[in-house]
């Protein structure tokens, strides 16, 4: 049995308190409240301590996904990837570079958030990115 | 936040407006409560008798919407009896004339006619706060999302430079970041009209040295933001990606975005879940939760902080990062980064106050910006003997009541919110056990006196009818909501609250005023 | 007194050794990581017992029972124990939720600084491995506990309304708590606490829980130190524990082999002022 705990962040609020995760044969079984964190310290409310639960779900999207008429219809990555930079580029050509945008999100890291409006500013030669900050 | 989590602890007077931090930010509320127990004194504005409010010292439940009435009047307190700081004013701020123009056109007995509280208790909240050693200000989404919500934050700004409240350890202003990374996303440049660090994208120089570092030629024209976006599908916007967010759930009149939604050429959504979002998706690219990927969180005291990976993505999920480096590379864009702390590097190179984060450097206790160097400590608390912008400046508020009040046909409040058990769109809590154990239904919560009249009972099906849409939601009877008010919390997609919601924004920051509207409450058909 | 180090380093050996002669699969305890760290690890290795520490105090009862629930057959987990881990593992062990065969408890003693902060009055195991046993405090001497524990009913009421009503409703306390094991818990589910509100009913919730651990809580301070309102938590169950010593002459933790008098002691001789009735007597075989 391999069993570790992982030091990380609360991914709800933006208090970021520090938490274990509980991490089984691959599986985050449980969390744990961080007592060495600066933010928390030791503590955590009733969603902090129930952040493992929604990892593992049986809803979890697992492979990209094509609209066909009303369903979606599985494909590769590689499909996929070319298929998005090929409309995207169409509709840029077409259109007009400012007919792009993006929405960057408040729970994806700071790394992404930046690779993310990286990504339109200088693909695309505008600044239509944006997130829900306001919500 | 101008301080630190912690400092809230040693303040003498914390004066809590428009937020639940109870419910909304448990581990902060304990940091209030510390400061209770440590003899300072707790002021609670809301028109809802909260879990803050029932635990605090002074509960004002004012007028929906009249924040910056209330406040006015506090100032205008603070001003007679010459409770302001004049020293801190003369050294540290400029514009005091005219704001005090601005306030010597209020009297308390106006301001208490408009927000409904005693004169009498805003003379004395005014001299609690003035007169505290140190006092702080704690706000929330119930100051931000009204059609004047910059105004709201413009009049609490204008408190703590009136009374000398900022640039100490235990003073300044709280603003409380509803989601882990919102205070990281508004860093890193996702907003339309800044780069990375608030840098913006009109400035010329600025822009030379993001072109120059990224080898491509940029635009000096602000973008469209989320609200704008949505309302051009199909128009001036043709193609969207979006990563990890539900504007289905969370945009205010939600039945307009839905129809907005199915209008782009094509729609990329990057997720965990097939969110309300992403059935409208033209393509859908699995990502990965934050338990599968390395970074950085930043929280809302400006702290970046570690984010680990535990285990794999699902399937073949990726991480985040991968797919944008996949992206990116097919668009041509070099995106060749090893990791994430690869990108951290280029941060610190383009983003001056991150300039000295770093990973190692990350690893006890996160480290607080503006930190611009590697020998730099972080930033415990802004605005130490000199405001970012060299000497502070009073700004006029200006107060415009909610765009749509109760009337004849619509004649309650609905105001939308958070509630303990759930977060946000509740893709996530929603899916723990846990969590819906607690709350598994919609609910909206109305007065005993209100459900009588309807005929309704605790658990009792009620229609909520706005301009824009209907939906029935269970009752909650509490009264802790006012006669007349009904409060819903935004998380369930069977029953949007945000159909009813009114889609007036503030022009400055284009926040939608999703704290007040007008509804109609029935019994209804279970 | 032993310093810190002197003890680190007797415990590394020690775990090293069990490891090595195949008692333990695995050492259950502290490790100091990247940044100086310090979070609760399992060590399978003995060489990775170099990065052990002892401080500071991380109630591990519950993870280490949790760990065990979910091992393979013949594991054995030695775990770092400080006295009321090692109680709250024997109450464990009492209600069957551990094997006592697949667990090694290896005792370290608590500072007399530790023992004054967590208000204990028995700062080390009954096993003591490592260390020296530092004298404890007595609870009712400090005057938090005093303040919410004197007084008549009516003050009590009002001081304790007044803190428990901060509560979160984040469970914390049960989920930190090595006690807490019952499924379903009584805490979740209506008509004992109303679901989905905060402040919950002050009595139901809290009430609920002291009484459930009334016999079997060991002070181990897990609940307190895990809960954001800081509500005092221990107190109401210092309360608890000193009525079972006084009636009972009962201490939770302490036999594996002694049973709680709140559940046995019912089947000794009636009350002497209200003897059985005469007729009772006069019936047929």
């Amino acid at each position: 049995m391999d069993c570790r705990f992982v030091r990380t962040t609360c991914p709800f609020c933006g208090t970021g308190c520090g938490m274990l995760l509980k991490v089984v044969d691959g599986r985050v079984v449980d969390t744990l409240p961080d007592r060495e964190s600066v933010v928390g310290r030791g503590h955590l409310c009733i969603k902090g301590w129930s952040a493992h639960e929604f990892v593992h779900h049986p809803d979890r999207l697992t492979h990209p996904l094509v609209k066909k008429g009303d369903s979606f219809e599985r494909i590769s990555w590689e499909e996929a990837i070319s298929l998005a930079a090929e409309k995207f580029r169409g509709i840029a050509e077409q259109y007009g570079n400012d007919a792009i945008g993006g929405f960057s999100s408040a729970k994806c890291t700071n790394e992404e958030n930046y690779l993310f409006q990286k990504l339109i500013r200088a693909g695309f030669q505008n600044n239509n990115v944006d997130h829900c900050a306001r919500l | 936040m101008t301080n630190s989590i912690t400092d809230l602890a040693g303040s003498k007077c914390i004066f809590i407006i428009g937020s639940n931090a109870a419910e909304s930010h448990p581990i902060i509320m304990g940091e209030i409560y510390k400061a209770m127990d440590a003899g300072g004194v707790v002021i609670v504005v809301d028109p809802r008798r909260t879990a803050v409010a029932e635990n605090a010292h002074i509960h004002l439940a004012i007028e929906p919407g009249t924040d910056i009435p209330l406040l006015a009047g506090m100032m205008r307190h603070i001003m007679d009896e010459g409770l302001y700081n004049a020293e801190f004013i003369e050294e540290r701020v400029e514009g005091f004339e005219e704001f005090r123009k601005f306030v010597e056109g209020w009297t308390v007995e106006e301001a208490s006619r408009q927000c409904g509280i005693e004169p009498s208790m805003i003379r004395r909240v005014a001299e609690i706060y003035a007169k505290a050693d140190e006092s702080a200000v704690v706000y929330c989404m119930g100051i931000t999302q009204h059609v004047c919500g910059s105004d709201n934050v413009i009049a609490l700004c204008d408190l703590t430079m009136l009374c000398g409240h900022v640039g100490t350890e235990h003073s300044g202003l709280y603003p409380l970041r509803g989601q882990n990374n919102v205070q990281g996303a508004c860093d890193m440049g996702a907003l339309p009209n800044v780069y990375p660090a608030y840098q913006p994208v009109a400035d010329p120089d600025i822009r030379a040295k993001f072109e120059e570092a990224w080898g491509r030629p940029l635009s000096d024209k602000p973008g469209l933001t989320v609200v704008e976006m949505v309302r051009s599908a199909g128009s001036k916007i043709r193609g969207l990606f979006i990563m990890a967010e539900n504007p289905a759930l969370s945009e205010p009149d939600v039945n307009h975005v839905v129809e907005s939604l199915r209008k782009f050429d094509f729609l990329v959504v990057q997720d965990i879940f097939m969110s309300e979002t992403a059935r409208f998706a033209d393509l859908v690219l699995p990502g990965s939760s934050f338990a599968e990927k390395d970074g950085t969180f930043t929280n809302t005291e400006r702290r970046f902080q570690l984010v680990r990976k535990a285990v794999d993505p699902p399937g073949s999920a990726k991480d985040d990062f991968s797919i944008l480096c996949l992206l990116g590379n097919a668009l041509g864009l070099n995106f060749n980064y090893e990791s994430p702390a690869d990108v951290m590097s280029e941060i610190n190179r383009l983003a001056p106050p991150y300039g000295g984060i770093t990973y190692d450097r990350l690893e006890r206790q996160g480290l607080q910006w503006p930190c611009p160097n590697e020998e730099h400590p972080g930033t415990r608390f802004l605005h130490q003997g000199r405001f970012t912008r060299g000497k502070g400046l009073f700004v006029v508020p200006n107060h415009v009541a909610p765009k749509e009040l109760p009337d004849e046909d619509y004649p309650w409040y609905l105001s939308t919110g958070r509630m303990f058990a759930h977060y946000h769109t509740g893709t996530l809590t929603r899916r723990a056990k846990q969590l819906d154990r607690e709350v598994s239904r919609p609910y909206g919560e109305i007065n005993s006196e209100d459900a009588a009249k309807l005929g309704v009972g605790e658990g009792g099906a009620i229609r909520v009818t706005s301009r824009r849409g209907s939906i029935v939601v269970d009752a909650k009877i509490t009264d802790r909501v006012r006669k007349g008010s009904i409060f819903i919390p935004f998380h369930f997609a069977e029953a949007r609250a945000n159909i009813l919601t009114n889609p007036a924004l503030d022009p400055r920051s284009k926040t939608p005023e999703y704290k007040v509207c007008a509804v109609r409450v029935e019994k209804g058909e279970s | 007194m032993k310093t810190q180090q002197a003890m680190i380093d007797q415990a590394k050996s020690l775990l090293k050794k069990l490891l090595e002669d195949g008692e333990a699969t695995a050492v259950f305890g502290l490790a100091r990581g990247m940044g100086g760290v310090t979070a609760p690890r399992i060590f399978t290795m003995p060489d990775e017992l170099d990065s052990l520490v002892l401080e500071p105090k991380w109630p591990l009862a519950k993870p280490a029972m949790e760990i065990l629930r979910t091992a393979p057959g013949g594991y054995r987990l030695a775990v770092v124990c400080r006295g009321c881990d090692e109680r709250a593992l024997v109450e464990l062990i009492k209600r069957n939720q551990v094997d006592a065969d697949a667990l090694v408890m290896v005792g370290v003693a608590c500072s007399g600084e530790q023992a004054s902060i967590c208000l204990c009055d028995r700062p080390y195991p009954s096993k003591l491995d490592i260390g020296e046993a530092a004298h404890g405090v007595d609870p009712f001497d400090d005057p938090g506990v005093k303040y919410l524990l004197e007084g008549d009913t009516h003050t009590r009421m009002g001081r304790w309304e007044r803190v428990l009503k901060r509560c979160v409703k984040c469970y914390g306390c049960r989920n930190s708590c090595p006690i807490c094991v019952c499924d379903p818990c009584k805490l979740e589910g209506e008509p004992w606490v109303r679901r989905g509100i905060i402040p919950t009913e002050i009595l139901s919730f809290h009430l609920i829980r002291a009484f459930h651990l009334a016999d079997t809580c060991v002070a181990c301070g897990a609940c307190q130190e895990a809960c954001p309102a800081g509500i005092p938590l221990v107190t109401l169950q210092h309360a608890m524990r000193r009525a079972l010593r006084e009636g009972f002459e009962y201490e939770a933790g302490l036999d594996v082999n002694e049973k709680t008098p709140v559940l046995f002691d019912f089947i000794q001789a009636p009350e002497k002022d209200r003897p059985i009735p005469d007729w009772i007597n006069t019936l047929r075989d």
